[in-house]
């Protein structure tokens, strides 16, 4: 007994279900064989002609097949069914109702998915894919991205948008030393007063660098020598700061190998050094305390 | 003449070849090796000939345009000061089709324009950034391990699962707790590959395609985990109007004040319209010589589209996006 469904295509899946009789067993004459539910937008099929209906009913069984909308309501559906089906055999109209009931379970979900996100899936094109990949790893090689970086926090250390937490730079120190000279010819003010003005940014360094130790090994080293440069000039205020630096520096200055520093601050760095060892040592270490 | 061709020897054959390209046989007596111009080297049936010829083509090809080089070096130098000026090699950029939304950095209507964007809030320092980082449903590790590492880079970021909530829905609730920047990363076989930026109080929403992504674990010499200080932030090559409001939209995803202590720094750098992202930590050894080491997520970006209100993307404005068949047409032709 093949109980077959019509074809249903997507335009039609919402469409209420239908249930098709083989149209001689409507009228009774002729006992079917074949019963089929499925979903048809059509009510009611044209009916062929008789000599054409009974060819069909041979050869093309579908095409006498009558379509009997079935009502929206489930329950007054499956008494449609039985209604319809009224001299069936009890196992056929119990799989029509079951196969009803599955027909309704999943339109009822098809309805509830559409009100959800729905999941878009976008085609890849394999070509175009590639070609962007490609295009990809040549812009990598073309960027230069390290270097671009580079040089980028170079300028910025230029600009000065550090501020005063690097010390190294030459021009900057040199032009501090220029300032600080101008600042002597024209003022004539005490050295305090020349040296937090000449030597602002390392003042400051000092102060920033007390509360941040770890970090700036290489800084401390390089700031270091420039505390050193000021002290040679300067006084008891900063000397006990300087002097705590100090002792950071030799031991880091030991245990690290340093960049080598241009010619003018080396110079400078070795004839301070000498001094403190020999003089100030013992203070540091009444003082540390 | 096949017969005789088959019976002869090899050399000989092939200098009968020669002869029949109709070229001068002596030059093949001297010891290195000269081509008749009109040889080719491809007809030659023999494999191993043939490439052996070919061999001997390229080396001579090599000798010759060292020769030139060496020629017009001796020639700069002898010119000295009146040479004519170095000819710079033709690179995509150079080549690149001139934009007319290129910005100026003094054009006074994208510095008003600027003013009064979405994101002027932030650079007039109304507001403090704060993302959320999500995902599209159900991510796979790698996924939600890119998730984390970002949070990390990104100071005051949050990564949320998502669980089948509708972006829709998502971001008014992200607007009512102050949230500023809606991150969505978006995954297909367990790989991200996508990436929309939302920015919150009805921003624009950039969509971009993510590709290259190497966790931190992959990336080699690379330092120890990224700290918690603010990194300051790079952005290299927007030059156009587009890629102007891109870079505002980046630079607006950190907070203003950049920690200098924690030597750290982002970058952003847009290459022939891809967005390469680098978080990296600097030291200056001195004031010439900078080092970087890389740590950090590393990600390029590509993107897709520029919708003006925030995600929709059924109703939504957009105000660029890209189509592939008008703006893919040149090689020369970059839009951010």
């Amino acid at each position: 007994m093949s109980s077959r469904q019509q074809p249903v295509c997507d335009c039609k899946r919402r469409e209420r279900p239908v249930l098709s009789l083989h149209e001689s067993y409507r009228e009774g004459s002729i006992p079917c064989s074949h019963v089929g539910e499925g979903e048809g937008t059509k009510a009611n099929k044209t009916r062929p002609s008789f000599d054409v209906f009974r060819i069909a009913m041979f050869n093309k069984p579908m095409l006498t097949l009558v379509q009997v909308k079935l009502d929206r309501n489930y329950a007054k559906a499956l008494e449609q069914i039985d209604e319809n089906l009224i001299y069936w055999p009890r196992f056929i109209r119990h799989k029509c109702k079951q196969r009803l009931t599955k027909i309704t379970q999943y339109l009822i979900r098809i309805r509830k998915l559409t009100l959800k996100r729905q999941r878009k899936l976008v085609p890849l094109s394999r070509k175009v894919e590639r070609r962007e990949k490609r295009r990809e790893e040549k812009a990598l090689i073309a960027a230069q991205l390290e270097n671009a970086i580079e040089k980028e926090l170079l300028d910025r250390l230029k600009q000065g948008t550090y501020g005063d937490i690097y010390n190294f730079p030459i021009h900057a120190f040199d032009k501090a030393m220029e300032k600080q000279e101008e600042e002597t010819e024209s003022e004539e003010e005490e050295e305090e007063d020349e040296e937090e003005s000449g030597t602002r940014e390392f003042v400051a360094e000092d102060e920033f660098e007390e509360s941040d130790l770890s970090d700036f090994e290489d800084m401390n080293n390089l700031k270091g020598s420039s505390d050193e440069e000021e002290d040679a000039e300067d006084q008891s205020s900063e000397e006990e700061e300087t002097e705590e630096e100090l002792e950071e520096e030799k031991t880091k200055a030991k245990s690290k190998g340093k960049t080598p520093l241009k010619g003018p601050i080396r110079k400078k760095r070795a004839y301070v050094e000498i001094e403190y060892e020999q003089e100030t040592e013992p203070a540091q270490k009444s003082k540390a305390t | 003449m096949n017969i005789d061709r088959v019976r002869l020897p090899g050399p000989q054959m092939f200098r009968k070849m020669e002869q029949a390209e109709g070229e001068e046989t002596e030059k093949k007596s001297e010891s290195g090796p000269c081509f008749p111009p009109t040889f080719s080297v491809s007809e030659i049936k023999n494999k191993q000939r043939r490439h052996s010829m070919f061999l001997k083509l390229k080396e001579e090809k090599r000798k010759q345009k060292l020769e030139l080089k060496k020629k017009k070096k001796k020639e700069r130098k002898a010119l000295g000061d009146k040479a004519p000026p170095k000819e710079v090699p033709k690179t995509i950029e150079n080549q690149r089709i001139y934009d007319e939304t290129t910005v100026n950095p003094e054009d006074e209507e994208v510095a008003f324009d600027e003013g009064t964007d979405e994101f002027s809030a932030y650079f007039n320092r109304l507001t403090n950034p704060k993302v959320l980082i999500t995902t599209s449903d159900r991510p796979r590790g790698r996924t939600v391990r890119f998730c984390e590492q970002l949070a990390t880079v990104i100071p005051h970021a949050h990564v949320y699962y998502r669980r089948g909530l509708a972006l829709k829905r998502v971001i008014p609730q992200c607007v009512s707790r102050g949230f500023t920047y809606l991150m969505v990363i978006n995954e297909d076989r367990k790989v991200p590959n996508g990436l929309v930026l939302c920015h919150l109080p009805d921003g624009p929403t950039a969509h971009f395609k993510v590709s290259n992504v190497r966790l931190r674990k992959e990336m080699k010499r690379r330092g120890k985990d990224p700290t918690e200080h603010v990194p300051e932030v790079i952005l290299n090559n927007f030059t156009t109007r587009l890629g102007h409001s891109i870079g505002r939209m980046f630079a607006a995803l950190f907070p203003h004040d950049p920690q200098f202590v924690g030597r750290q720094v982002a970058t952003f750098h847009n290459q022939r319209d891809f967005i390469f992202f680098r978080f990296h930590r600097y030291i200056f050894k001195n004031e010439k010589k900078v080092g970087i080491q890389e740590l950090g997520p590393r990600f390029t970006l590509k993107l897709r589209s520029l919708q003006k209100g925030t995600f929709d993307s059924k109703f939504g404005e957009y105000e660029w996006v890209h189509k592939r068949h008008e703006m893919d047409s040149s090689r020369r032709k970059f839009h951010l």
